[in-house]
C-alpha cells in the first residue's frame, strides 16, 4: 500500500460548487449525442404520423390507397391495429387515444403511423392520405365558452379560507377584472423523438427523448398488451424539456415501439419542428377573473377568483397544472379571506401539458395583477402594496391550502434587492424620463417570488439511486433522474465527489434505465436534484461507511480521524491513494456499490378536503427589471434586469446561475414575444420559429445582475441544505409584464391600470396605449 | 449501351467541394437533397444539428468558404438546412467536427464557450460555436454589437444567453487566431477552390435536374432551353418549398456563382446594384449610404439568412413582407430583367402585379437593380421594420419614406409600405396629403384616412388589421418627426 506523508499544500484547491456542466466539452465539438444521432441498427426503418386536418368532427373513410403506393411504404397502422389499450391519458382518465379511432378532437390529431424505409419517404407517404369527415364547430377559446356547466377534464379544486363574500362587501375598497395569458410552446431545441428495436424478439428496448422513462415504460407497456418487465426505457440525455417530454415523450415511444414489434426492426421516429409543435401540447393558457377587497392602505382583505385554464382536449396534467395555478395565487401575500376556484376547460385543441412553473406562473400573474390593481388604484408604488401584504408570523402565515409559511425570507429578499439595484432612486429618474419624452416611455418594477417545492401527487415524491465504485477507484453513478440540460447530472457527480472524496473526473452517470432503478418520477416539478441527489448521497454514504469500518480496523485509526479528499483517504499524519483502499477493501470483500433511496418528508395533501402540507418548503427570488416602450409602435426593450434569488446552499453555483437566467429570459419570452395564434378552423399558425419567436440573445437585457442569496440555508434537511431551482426564477419575468405596465400608465400620469395582457407582444402594447389614451382624452 | 449512359450521367451529376480537409466528389441523384441531410446521413457527421429545417433557428450553421475577388476565401456561415448541395460547388465547407483540427484539445472559440458554461442541453451549441468562428474570421475584435448580430441567427432555449455573449468576449480581447487552420491556410484553400473552379471536368455536360451557370450568358441560354426552371439562389425561400411542402422544382438553375451579378457600382447620380448581392453585403452598403437605415437593415434575418439570401431574391418571390421591396419602391428603384433575347428596364414598384404575380417570365432573370445615390443627390430617406421580434423576424409591417425638397417648395415623395397589402405598395394618399401640407398642420384623422383609403390589411399570425393601420399611421409620424428634427 502506498502511503504518503501529509503535507500542507498537496491537495489541489476545490471546485465543489463551480463545477461546469460534466459534458461541456461534448457539446462544444458536437460529439455529444441526441437519439437522432446514434448509429442505426441495420435496416431501421422511419415511422411518421397521419394527422387529422380539421379540429372536431366524426372520420367517415381514411383512404390510405395514395399513402401505401408512395414509395419505400412498408407498414401503415390505425387504431384498429394496436394490440393493447388505445390509451396513454398518464393520470389514467382514459381520455387520450394513441390514435383517434372515429371521433377527431384537435386539429393534427394522430389518425394513423406509415412505416417507411426513409424518413423523408415516410413523411411524403403520410402527407397523401385523403379523408372524408363529417366536421363540427370547435370549441377553441375559453373566453366563449358558457359559464353554466362547461365541459371539464378533470376535477376543479377550490381553495377556501375565511368568509370571503363578507369581507369583501366589508372592505374599504374592492375593485373586481380579469386578465388572459396566453399559452407557450416549449421549442426545445431537439424536437420529440423515439427510437425503438427488438431483443431476443420479445424485449423492446426504447430510446426515448422523454423527462419521465418510467411513463413511457408504462404506456408502451399497455400499448403492446406486455408486461412492464418486457420493455426497457433508457435516455442520455434531452436536447431541452422544461415539461414539455414529461408526458409528450409517450406518444412518440409508443408508437416507435409498436412499429418496431410489428416489423420486427429497429423503428424510428421524429416529427418535423412544425408537426412536433402541432402535435404536442404547451403551457395552459388562462381566463382569470377576480375581486379583491382591501382598506385605505392598501392592506388586501379578501380575494375571490376563478381561473379557467384552456386543457384542450384531454386532461394529461391539468388537474396538477390547475391546482398548482391556484397555490400560486397568493405569490408572496397573504390573504385573510379567500376563495380559489379552478376550471380546467375542455377544447378542441392540442391536450395541454406540463411547462416550468406547471401552473404556477398563470396563478402568480393572478397575484400580482391584484397588486397592480391596489397600487394603481391608491396611485402608489406597487412595491409599497406587495410590502404591506406580504406573509408575516402567526395567523398572518397561512397559505390558503391551510400550510403554515415558516421558511419566509421574502421580505428580506425584497428589501436586499431594493437596496442592490438602486431602486428608489432608478424610479424616480424613470418619472423623470417620462415626465420628458413623449414617444418613448419607460417602467421599473420589483416582483418577488415564492414557489411551493415538491410534487403536489404527493407519492412521486421518492427517488432512487446505484453507486458502483470499481476496483480501479473510478465510480459510475446512476439514479431515476434524467438530465435535459438542467445539470443534474451534473450536480448528483458533484454530491458523490464531496461524499467519496474522489475528483469529478473520477465518477461517470450513465444513462437513465428503467431496468436499473425501477418505478422514478418524472424529473419535473424542480425536484430533480432533491430527490436523487439525496438518493445517490444516501447509496455513497453506504459505502463509506463500510469503508471507513474497513480502514479503522486496518490501520486502528478511529472514525472520526478520517477524511475522504482529493482521491486520497486522509489520517491526522498519512494519505493512503482511494484506489488503493479500494483495491485492498475489494480483496477483502467489501460491498463497494450500493443503492440508495430517498422520500421527501414531512408532506401531505388531502385534495377533497383542500388542506395539507402539499410543500417541503418554498424557493424565493426577486427580480427588478426596467423597459422602455415606442409608444408608436408598442415596441421595446428591457433595459436593465437585477436578480436576487435563493437556492438555498448553492450545490453547483454555476449551474444555478445558469437556470436562473436562463428561466427568466423564457419567462420573460411567455409575457412578451411568444404568441400562438390559431385559425377559426383550430389549425395552429405559429408552428415553427419564422413565426413563434423565442427571445434572441439580443432580448436579453443590456445589463442583467444575477445574485444568489448566498446567507440562505434550505431549514430543511435537503441534499446539502440546497433548495430546487429550475422552476421557481421563471416567474421572475412578471416584472417585465409590470414595467411594461407602468410605462404605459405613464400616459395617463399613472391614474389607472392599464389593460394589458400577456403575452404583451408589441401589439398588446400598443392597444394598451390606445386604450388608456382613449379612456383619459389624451 | 445502357451501362455506358448511367456512368455518363454519374460523371455529369457531379459536384465537388471540399468538407473540412476532405474532397468531396459527389454524384447527385437528387438536387433537391440538403446540404444537411448530406453530412448526417451521407457523411455520418451527427455534430451538425437539425433543429427546424427552415433556416430560423440555427443549430444547424456551418461556414461555407468561396473564392472572393481579392483571391482569398471568405467564409460565411449558412443554414445548411436549407442549403441544397450544388449550391456549394467550388466551395470549402466547415462544419464543427473539422474545428479542432490544429489545436491540441479545443479550437479556442470551443475553449471559450466551456469556459464561460455556454451550454446547457448542447443542441444549439455546435450552431452557436459555427457562427461565433464565422465572426471571428471575419473581425478580430468585435465589439457587442457586431457579437449580437453574429448570433441573430441561432436560437438557444435554456442559457437566455448570456454564457455565450460573454464567451465571444472573451475572446473579442485575445486575438486568438494565430494557430487557426483556416486563417493559416487560407492562400492555400484560395488556389484549392481556384483549381475546382478553373478544372471542372464536368462543365461542358448537361444534367436535366441542374445546372451552375458561371456567367450571365450561360444563364440566359439555360433558361432558354429548359422549359419552367427555378431558378435558386440564396434558397433562403426555396429551401422552405422543399422541407416543407415537399415541392419538386427541377429543373433548378442554381446562379450563386454567376460572379457578374454580385457588384455594387457607384455612379455620379445612381447606384447599381446586381441581383446576386446578398443581404450581408447590403447590410455593409447600407450603413455606409444611408445611415439611417441601419437598423433596419440589421433587423432583416440572422446572420445565416443575411449571408445566403440575395436582395434579387428577395424582390424575385413576390413577398409582400420581403424588406427590401419598401425600400425600393420609396426609393423609386428600377431594375433590369433579362431573358436570352430581351432586356427590360422597369421600375421596381410596377414588377408587383398582385399577390403571387409578379412581371418576369420562367425564361427571364432580375440581372440588377438601380437606385438613386444619396451621397450626390441630397434626399431624405428614412424606413421603419416592425415585428413581434425585433430581430431575425418576419416584418409584421414595415413603411419607407423618400422626400426630396424641389425648388419652387414643391415636395417629390414616395412613401412605400410592406405588409399592408398583397404585394409592397406605396401609399399615394399619404404622398398626396405630405405633399400639400406642412409638418405642422398634420391632422391625425387625415393620417387615417388616408391611410385607410389605400389599405386592407389581413389579420394574421404576425397581427391584426387594426394593428398594422395604426403602426402605419404612427410610422408615418416617425417619419414626419424625423424630417423636422434633420
Amino acid at each position: 500500500m502506498k502511503q504518503i506523508r501529509r503535507k500542507e499544500g498537496i491537495l489541489p484547491k476545490t471546485e465543489e460548487d463551480t463545477f461546469r456542466h460534466e459534458s461541456l466539452n461534448k457539446f462544444v465539438t458536437g460529439k455529444a449525442e441526441y437519439i437522432d444521432d446514434l448509429s442505426e441498427e441495420r435496416g431501421t426503418l422511419h415511422a411518421y404520423i397521419g394527422k387529422s386536418d380539421f379540429a372536431k368532427g366524426i372520420i367517415l373513410d381514411v383512404d390510405l390507397k395514395e399513402v401505401w403506393a408512395s414509395e419505400g411504404v412498408v407498414d401503415i397502422f390505425t387504431a384498429k391495429d394496436l394490440p393493447g389499450s388505445n390509451d396513454i391519458s398518464p393520470t389514467h382518465l382514459k381520455d387520450e387515444p394513441v390514435l383517434a379511432d372515429k371521433e377527431v378532437s384537435f386539429f393534427g390529431q394522430p389518425l394513423f403511423v406509415v412505416v417507411a424505409k426513409t424518413r423523408i419517404e415516410a413523411r411524403k407517404a403520410a402527407s397523401l392520405v385523403r379523408i372524408k369527415k363529417n366536421v363540427h364547430t370547435p370549441f377553441l377559446d375559453i373566453q366563449k365558452i358558457s359559464n353554466k356547466n362547461p365541459e371539464i377534464v378533470t376535477t376543479p379544486l377550490k381553495l377556501e379560507r375565511g368568509d370571503v363574500c363578507n369581507n369583501l362587501k366589508k372592505s374599504v375598497h374592492k375593485i373586481s377584472g380579469e386578465i388572459n395569458i396566453g399559452g407557450q410552446d416549449h421549442f426545445y431545441l431537439e424536437s420529440h423523438i423515439a427510437m425503438a428495436r427488438i431483443e431476443e424478439s420479445e424485449e423492446v428496448i426504447v430510446l426515448s427523448s422523454t423527462q419521465h422513462p418510467t411513463e413511457v415504460q408504462h404506456m408502451v407497456a399497455k400499448v403492446l398488451n406486455v408486461p412492464f418487465n418486457k420493455v426497457i426505457v433508457k435516455v442520455k440525455r434531452m436536447g431541452g424539456g422544461f415539461g414539455g417530454k414529461e408526458t409528450q415523450s409517450n406518444f412518440f415511444a409508443v408508437i416507435a415501439a409498436l412499429a418496431a414489434v410489428r416489423n420486427g426492426n429497429a423503428v424510428k421516429i421524429r416529427p418535423d419542428r412544425d408537426d412536433d409543435m402541432i402535435m404536442t401540447g404547451k403551457r395552459h393558457p388562462f381566463h382569470i377573473s377576480y375581486h379583491v377587497g382591501f382598506e385605505r392602505n392598501g392592506e388586501i382583505q379578501a380575494v375571490d377568483a376563478l381561473l379557467s385554464a384552456n386543457c384542450g382536449f384531454s386532461s394529461d396534467l391539468s388537474g396538477p397544472i390547475t391546482d398548482r395555478a391556484l397555490f400560486h395565487s397568493d405569490n408572496c401575500y397573504f390573504y385573510p379571506n379567500v376563495r380559489l376556484i379552478s376550471r380546467p376547460l375542455k377544447t378542441n385543441k392540442v391536450s395541454n401539458t406540463a411547462f416550468r412553473g406547471f401552473g404556477g406562473p398563470q396563478g402568480m400573474m393572478l397575484a400580482e395583477r391584484i397588486i397592480q390593481e391596489v397600487a394603481y388604484f391608491l396611485r402608489k408604488d406597487p412595491l409599497e402594496i406587495k410590502k404591506i401584504n406580504l406573509y408575516g408570523t402567526g395567523k398572518k402565515s397561512i397559505s390558503p391550502y391551510y400550510q403554515k409559511i415558516t421558511d419566509n425570507i421574502s421580505k428580506r429578499i425584497i428589501l436586499e434587492l431594493e437596496n442592490s439595484s438602486d431602486y428608489q432612486k432608478r424610479r424616480k429618474e424613470v418619472l423623470i424620463f417620462n415626465k420628458n419624452n413623449d414617444f418613448f416611455k419607460k417602467g421599473i418594477a420589483l416582483t418577488p417570488v415564492k414557489f411551493g417545492i415538491s410534487f403536489t401527487a404527493t407519492w412521486f415524491n421518492q427517488g432512487g439511486a446505484l453507486v458502483h465504485v470499481y476496483t480501479d477507484g473510478s465510480v459510475i453513478v446512476n439514479h431515476g433522474g434524467t438530465e435535459m440540460g438542467q445539470g443534474l447530472h451534473t450536480k448528483v457527480i458533484g454530491i458523490i465527489a464531496n461524499e467519496l472524496g474522489v475528483s469529478f473526473d473520477k465518477i461517470k452517470i450513465t444513462d437513465t434505465d428503467t431496468s436499473k432503478i425501477a418505478n422514478t418520477s418524472a424529473t419535473a416539478a424542480s425536484s430533480g436534484s432533491d430527490l436523487n441527489g439525496m438518493a445517490a448521497y444516501k447509496a455513497a454514504k453506504k459505502i463509506k461507511k463500510r469503508l471507513l469500518s474497513f480502514i479503522t480496523k486496518r490501520y486502528d485509526i478511529s472514525t472520526k480521524n478520517i477524511t475522504f479528499k482529493n482521491n486520497f483517504i486522509l489520517t491526522p499524519d498519512k494519505m493512503y491513494p482511494f484506489d488503493e483502499i479500494i483495491k485492498e477493501a475489494y480483496l477483502e470483500r467489501i460491498q463497494l456499490w450500493d443503492s440508495g433511496f430517498y422520500k421527501t418528508p414531512k408532506i401531505h395533501w388531502d385534495r377533497k378536503k383542500a388542506k395539507g402540507k402539499p410543500f417541503y418548503y418554498y424557493s424565493y427570488g426577486a427580480a427588478v427589471s426596467e423597459v422602455t416602450i415606442d409608444t408608436l409602435t408598442g415596441e421595446y426593450k428591457v433595459n436593465r434586469v437585477d436578480i436576487l434569488h435563493d437556492v438555498g446552499k448553492s450545490l453547483n453555483k454555476t449551474i444555478d446561475i445558469g437556470q436562473i437566467e436562463g428561466g427568466f429570459i423564457q419567462g420573460m419570452g411567455w409575457l412578451t414575444c411568444e404568441e400562438l395564434f390559431w385559425g377559426q378552423d383550430g389549425s395552429l399558425k405559429t408552428h415553427a420559429p419564422s413565426t413563434y419567436k423565442i427571445p434572441l440573445a439580443s432580448d436579453r437585457p443590456d445589463i442583467f445582475n444575477i445574485q444568489l442569496a448566498s446567507w440562505s440555508r434550505n431549514n430543511e434537511k435537503t441534499i446539502k441544505r440546497s433548495k430546487a431551482v429550475g422552476e421557481p426564477p421563471f416567474m421572475l419575468a412578471i416584472s417585465v409584464h409590470e414595467a411594461l405596465q407602468m410605462a404605459v400608465a405613464s400616459i395617463a400620469n399613472y391614474e389607472t391600470r392599464p389593460k394589458m395582457d400577456a403575452p404583451a407582444t408589441p401589439e398588446e402594447v400598443l392597444s394598451s396605449i390606445y386604450d388608456i389614451k382613449k379612456e383619459y382624452q389624451f | 449501351m445502357l451501362k455506358k449512359n448511367l456512368t455518363k450521367i454519374k460523371k455529369e451529376n457531379r459536384v465537388r467541394f471540399y468538407l473540412n480537409d476532405d474532397l468531396i466528389e459527389k454524384s447527385i441523384c437528387d438536387p433537391q437533397q440538403t446540404l444537411l441531410d448530406f453530412l448526417r446521413i451521407d457523411q455520418n457527421l451527427k455534430g451538425t444539428k437539425e433543429g427546424c429545417a427552415e433556416g430560423d433557428c440555427g443549430a444547424c450553421t456551418v461556414l461555407i468558404g468561396k473564392v472572393n475577388k481579392d483571391n482569398k476565401v471568405s467564409y460565411r456561415t449558412a443554414n445548411s438546412c436549407i442549403v441544397f448541395l450544388p449550391s456549394i460547388d467550388s466551395s470549402h465547407l466547415i462544419t464543427v467536427d473539422g474545428l479542432s483540427k490544429g489545436f491540441e484539445d479545443l479550437h479556442p472559440v470551443q475553449e471559450a464557450m466551456v469556459k464561460n458554461s455556454g451550454a446547457q442541453c448542447g443542441f444549439c451549441t455546435p450552431g452557436f460555436v459555427m457562427s461565433m468562428y464565422g465572426l471571428f474570421l471575419k473581425t478580430k475584435k468585435p465589439t457587442k454589437a457586431q457579437i449580437l448580430n453574429s448570433i441573430q441567427g441561432n436560437l438557444c432555449r435554456c442559457t437566455g444567453y448570456g454564457p455565450i455573449i460573454s464567451a465571444a468576449e472573451d475572446l473579442s480581447k485575445s486575438f486568438f487566431c494565430s494557430n487557426d487552420f483556416l486563417l493559416k491556410n487560407n492562400k492555400k484553400w484560395a488556389v484549392k477552390l481556384t483549381d475546382l473552379i478553373k478544372n471542372n471536368p464536368n462543365e461542358k455536360e448537361k444534367n436535366p435536374n441542374y445546372s451552375i451557370p458561371k456567367s450571365t450568358k450561360e444563364l440566359k441560354e439555360v433558361l432558354h432551353q429548359q422549359e419552367n426552371s427555378t431558378i435558386v439562389a440564396g434558397s433562403t425561400d426555396v429551401g422552405l418549398w422543399v422541407n416543407k411542402q415537399f415541392k419538386k422544382i427541377r429543373p433548378i438553375v442554381f446562379i450563386n456563382q454567376i460572379d457578374e451579378l454580385k457588384y455594387i457600382k457607384i455612379y455620379k447620380d445612381k447606384i447599381s446594384l446586381g441581383s446576386l448581392v446578398t443581404y450581408s453585403d447590403f447590410q455593409d452598403f447600407v450603413t455606409k449610404y444611408f445611415p439611417n437605415l441601419k437598423e433596419y437593415i440589421n433587423r432583416i434575418g440572422g446572420d445565416q439568412i443575411r449571408n445566403m439570401g440575395t436582395i434579387g431574391g428577395n424582390i424575385a418571390n413576390g413577398s409582400p413582407i420581403g424588406d427590401i421591396a419598401p425600400l425600393f419602391l420609396a426609393l423609386g428603384a428600377k431594375m433590369k430583367i433579362m431573358g436570352k433575347e430581351t432586356t427590360r428596364k422597369i421600375n421596381v414598384e410596377n414588377f408587383f402585379i398582385e399577390y403571387g404575380l409578379q412581371s418576369i417570365n420562367p425564361r427571364e432573370y432580375i440581372h440588377d437593380f438601380e437606385i438613386p445615390n444619396p451621397k450626390t443627390k441630397p434626399f431624405d430617406f428614412m424606413a421603419y421594420k416592425v415585428s413581434k421580434r425585433r430581430y431575425e423576424d418576419i416584418s409584421t409591417i414595415t413603411g419607407a419614406f423618400f422626400y426630396e425638397k424641389k425648388l419652387n417648395n414643391k415636395r417629390n415623395v414616395r412613401f412605400a409600405f410592406g405588409g399592408m397589402a398583397g404585394i409592397p405598395k406605396r401609399s399615394k394618399s399619404l404622398e398626396n396629403l405630405f405633399k400639400q401640407k406642412i409638418e405642422s398642420d398634420f391632422d391625425e384623422n387625415n393620417i387615417e384616412m388616408a391611410i385607410k383609403n389605400d389599405f386592407q390589411p389581413l389579420t394574421d399570425c404576425r397581427a391584426t388589421s387594426l394593428y398594422r393601420q395604426r403602426v402605419a399611421e404612427n410610422l408615418f409620424k416617425k417619419f414626419s418627426y424625423f424630417v423636422k428634427y434633420i
